[in-house]
């Protein structure tokens, strides 16, 4: 970690001096690590008050003015993204089996390069190898962002043949081959989290939130410091309740959509962009 | 390994933090999955994090066997999320009790904040 303040810069707890008047600060950043940033500005600052007799409020302040002076606070966190931030994220499409992840992805395509990713179906695990869609660029206003869209089949903790049979009518051997299919699939969506930049988790907005599927792949996330936006599909059904799952889950950003119909879509391709446009300073894996 | 049916009931195992402390990740893992493919419903007082609950699903879907394991059920609560001080500190709260069972022998009814509430269906497990 390396930070700059005026003249002079901080390595492994030694300040040296620099021709450097470059001053970087947590606000500039949202990020979940920012307490992180708090405790060592609160330490660096005692660190510089020692040694330099300075108030290190007295350099961020000095120098958050100028900047807000010039830019004002929107443009300069815009003009902060636009130096920082991201223009291309690899966007995986997760979520339970039949909550629409495909229609969504096709959404996607459909809007932005005509194209389609799969077929979609109301039996379950009808998508049971992921597709990828390279460089889909998805516009907002000024902004824009390009995505690899990585449609995954659906995460469950059980695949029974037998329903395939009895509740959508396959032969046994089409039911048996499907669920061979689907849980390969499971464990290459598993896989693929490895490799994303950003999740786009698809919820039912008719089902109850709080399915250990959602859950565990919540967390997941979390735990990997993967930005997630939660598309709360289907608000097109009349038993949808996207307030549920925004309160069920309001550390992340919901925004409830008709992979469908479209409806909402601007919305979410806005949050997108901003969501996974996002430089990242870490990340566990 | 097959699933075998009950003749004398079917076991609900408690299992100790401290016996889930004896184990790494991959051990406990193991441990759960060996317990459910015996047709055993284990809640454990400490449940997994969601790494573990992750990778739980993938070996999950590995061991399924069409017609003797069709995978689990899994109802738990995370990790309460720690203060800024245990940030600081990096103190990690454990995930909290948690139930796992064969999906073809536990079905969950309804989880609240306070409360899991599972059904045992009869006539499987050990």
């Amino acid at each position: 970690m390396l930070l700059l303040f005026k003249g002079y810069h901080l390595i492994d707890g030694t300040l040296h001096k620099s021709g450097f008047h470059l001053c970087l600060h947590a606000d500039f950043w949202m990020d979940p690590t920012d307490y992180i940033l708090l405790f060592l500005k609160k330490f660096t600052a005692k660190l510089i008050k020692h040694k330099l007799n300075t108030n290190i409020e007295d350099i961020l302040i000095s120098r958050r003015k100028d900047w807000m002076g010039l830019f004002g606070r929107s443009k300069l966190s815009s003009m902060m993204r636009r130096i920082f931030g991201k223009k291309h994220a690899r966007i995986g499409i997760y979520g339970p089996p039949n909550v629409g992840k495909t229609t969504l992805a096709n959404r996607i395509l459909q809007d932005w390069t005509g194209d389609i990713m799969g077929t979609v179906s109301e039996v379950p695990h009808e998508t049971r190898k992921a597709v990828c869609k390279k460089n889909v660029k998805i516009e907002n206003g000024g902004s824009s962002l390009y995505m690899d869209i990585v449609d995954t089949p659906g995460i469950s903790t059980k695949v029974d043949y037998k329903e395939f049979m009895n509740t959508f009518g396959l032969t046994k051997q089409e039911s048996k081959q499907r669920a061979k299919e689907a849980t390969e699939g499971v464990i290459e969506s598993i896989r693929w989290l490895e490799d994303v930049d950003g999740v786009l988790l698809v919820m039912d907005a008719t089902q109850d939130p709080f399915t250990q599927v959602n859950v565990t792949i919540l967390g997941n996330l979390e735990a990997r410091n993967l930005p997630v936006l939660i598309a709360a599909n289907k608000i097109d059904m009349e038993d949808s309740s996207p307030a549920t799952l925004k309160s069920a889950f309001p550390q992340h950003p919901v925004i409830p959509i008709s992979a469908l119909t479209g409806y909402n879509s601007e919305d979410l391709y806005s949050v997108m962009i901003e969501q996974f446009g996002r430089k990242r300073r870490w990340r566990r894996r | 390994m097959t699933m075998k049916k009950a003749e004398n009931g079917i076991t609900v195992n408690l299992v100790s933090r401290q016996k889930l402390e004896q184990f790494d990740s991959k051990q406990k893992l193991q441990f759960i999955l060996d317990e459910v493919q015996e047709g055993k419903v284990l809640v454990l007082e400490h449940g997994l994090t969601p790494m573990e609950q992750t990778e739980l699903i993938k070996r999950t879907m590995e061991e399924i066997q069409e017609d003797t394991f069709i995978g689990i059920e899994m109802e738990g609560y995370a990790e309460e999320k720690p203060s800024f001080v245990q940030k600081i500190l990096g103190i990690v709260r454990k995930p909290r009790m948690t139930v796992i069972g064969p999906a073809d022998l536990l079905h969950t009814v309804s989880k609240d904040s306070n409360m899991i509430q599972t059904k045992i269906i009869p006539g499987k497990g050990a």
